[in-house]
């Protein structure tokens, strides 16, 4: 119909729907409501719109985010091309960006307890020009089962660095009250210069 | 009426359902069609004395084709799949309607429904028994601009970049592992309920930030 609906369903159960997570009940209700109203039916439509273009970003190695270990699994099986480095608190790695990585996966060991969250910070110093920044991820996602900050950095973003010195720490807080782990190091170099190397 | 008003199924379908007297036009504009109801437009592809009428079977086809196709991605999970679910149920109600043999076009929305949770039964168990599809009946041809257009994809990165990190975790964790919300909490050490909020936040601010929101999308 072209009216607007009057009694439009929620978000949370359209996703839900689409996510398969209903009962069979509240799913037929859901597809009663939408195979009479366009708007709804339109509403769902981005959200599998948003959901299949997100899935294709990360098959082509264009997101960067913190995922789990699981999912570097699943990637893998599906071809995707993972350069990893795992690091425990205290240690530092030479890194560089493979020309067909499509991410490279910093896997930093962080031990937390039930009910802690994690900031990571970095400072960041170009090798090269001797510039350096700093910035801080609030709430990184850990996880739980590896104890570890998963981050998956694009490709593309990643070879685009300079020469860098990467000093991340993570911050740990809790109802214990804040500590902090690390340093972790990643000394990176492009590829092209480790290639010309004599 | 032009040919042009095919945007969703072409000749294929009328081909397949029936031949056509004539293309005969509806009694009204593109616009007016667009103002009717999904069962008023039913009723005029039923009724038997106007014969044929393309420009209303193009438009429930328009509207239905997306929300059949929503349906099989959902209960069939696979794109293919679903497509094959169009064709069929959209199929199947055009011969229903020309034929007179929908007993409450005012309800057309509950017949295709009902048509979709048979159709995809079937698929299902030629799926399992790894049966070939039906090849020989004239199939409907659905061109590319009948699926939902794909999103710019630097804008969605872009998009995606302005979520939070924990957001865009747990996006990326339900979109392209299909993990469940329990998997996710289980993985991060959340609550369902956690992981059902952050997700709804943000599809909420995806859909914002793509200019999806309600009304916005053709």
């Amino acid at each position: 119909m072209s009216e607007a609906c009057l009694q439009p369903l929620s978000m949370e159960d359209l996703v839900d729907y689409e996510r398969g997570e209903l009962t069979p009940a509240a799913s037929d209700r859901i597809e009663e409501h939408f195979f009479a109203c366009g708007d709804c039916a339109r509403r769902l439509e981005t959200i599998s719109r948003v959901g299949a273009g997100v899935a294709d970003l990360v098959r082509e190695g264009r997101l960067s985010a913190s995922v789990t270990v699981r999912l570097l699994d699943d990637a893998r099986e599906r071809g995707v091309r993972l350069r990893s480095y795992r690091l425990a608190p205290g240690e530092s790695v030479a890194c560089t960006a493979g020309p067909t990585d499509d991410f490279v996966v910093i896997r930093l060991v962080v031990k937390v307890d039930e009910g802690e969250s994690v900031d990571v910070a970095s400072e960041v110093q170009d090798l090269e020009t001797g510039e350096a920044w700093s910035q801080t991820t609030e709430d990184v996602a850990v996880d739980r089962r590896g104890g570890e900050v998963v981050y998956a950095f694009a490709g593309d973003r990643v070879r685009s660095l300079p020469r860098t010195r990467w000093t991340m720490r993570a911050h740990v807080h809790g109802p214990r009250g804040e500590r902090q782990l690390g340093p972790y190091i990643l000394d990176h170099t492009p590829w092209k210069q480790l290639s010309t190397r004599p | 009426m032009p040919v042009a008003v095919w945007t969703c199924h072409p000749f294929p379908v009328l081909a397949a359902a029936g031949p056509l007297a004539e293309n005969r036009p509806g009694p009204g504009s593109m616009h007016d069609l667009a103002t009717k109801s999904d069962g008023d437009l039913a009723r005029t592809v039923m009724s038997a004395e106007a014969g044929p009428r393309r420009a209303e079977e193009a438009e429930l086809c328009r509207r239905l084709a997306p929300r059949v196709r929503l349906y099989g991605l959902r209960h069939l999970r696979d794109e293919d799949a679903a497509g094959e679910l169009v064709q069929r149920v959209l199929l199947l109600t055009l011969e229903k309607l020309r034929a007179g043999a929908v007993r409450e076009p005012e309800r057309i929305a509950s017949f295709v429904l009902g048509a979709a949770r048979l159709t995809a039964q079937t698929l299902r168990r030629a799926t399992r028994r790894e049966e070939p599809l039906d090849e020989s009946r004239e199939r409907p041809d659905v061109p590319p601009g009948a699926g939902p257009e794909p999103f710019a994809r630097e804008r969605l990165a872009g998009c995606l970049g302005e979520l939070a990190e924990r957001e865009r975790t747990v996006v990326v964790l339900t979109y392209f592992q299909e993990q469940s919300t329990s998997e996710i909490a289980s993985a991060l050490g959340l609550k369902d309920g956690n992981v059902r909020v952050i997700r709804h936040r943000a599809i909420g601010r995806l859909r914002h930030c793509l200019g999806l929101q309600a009304g916005a999308v053709a």
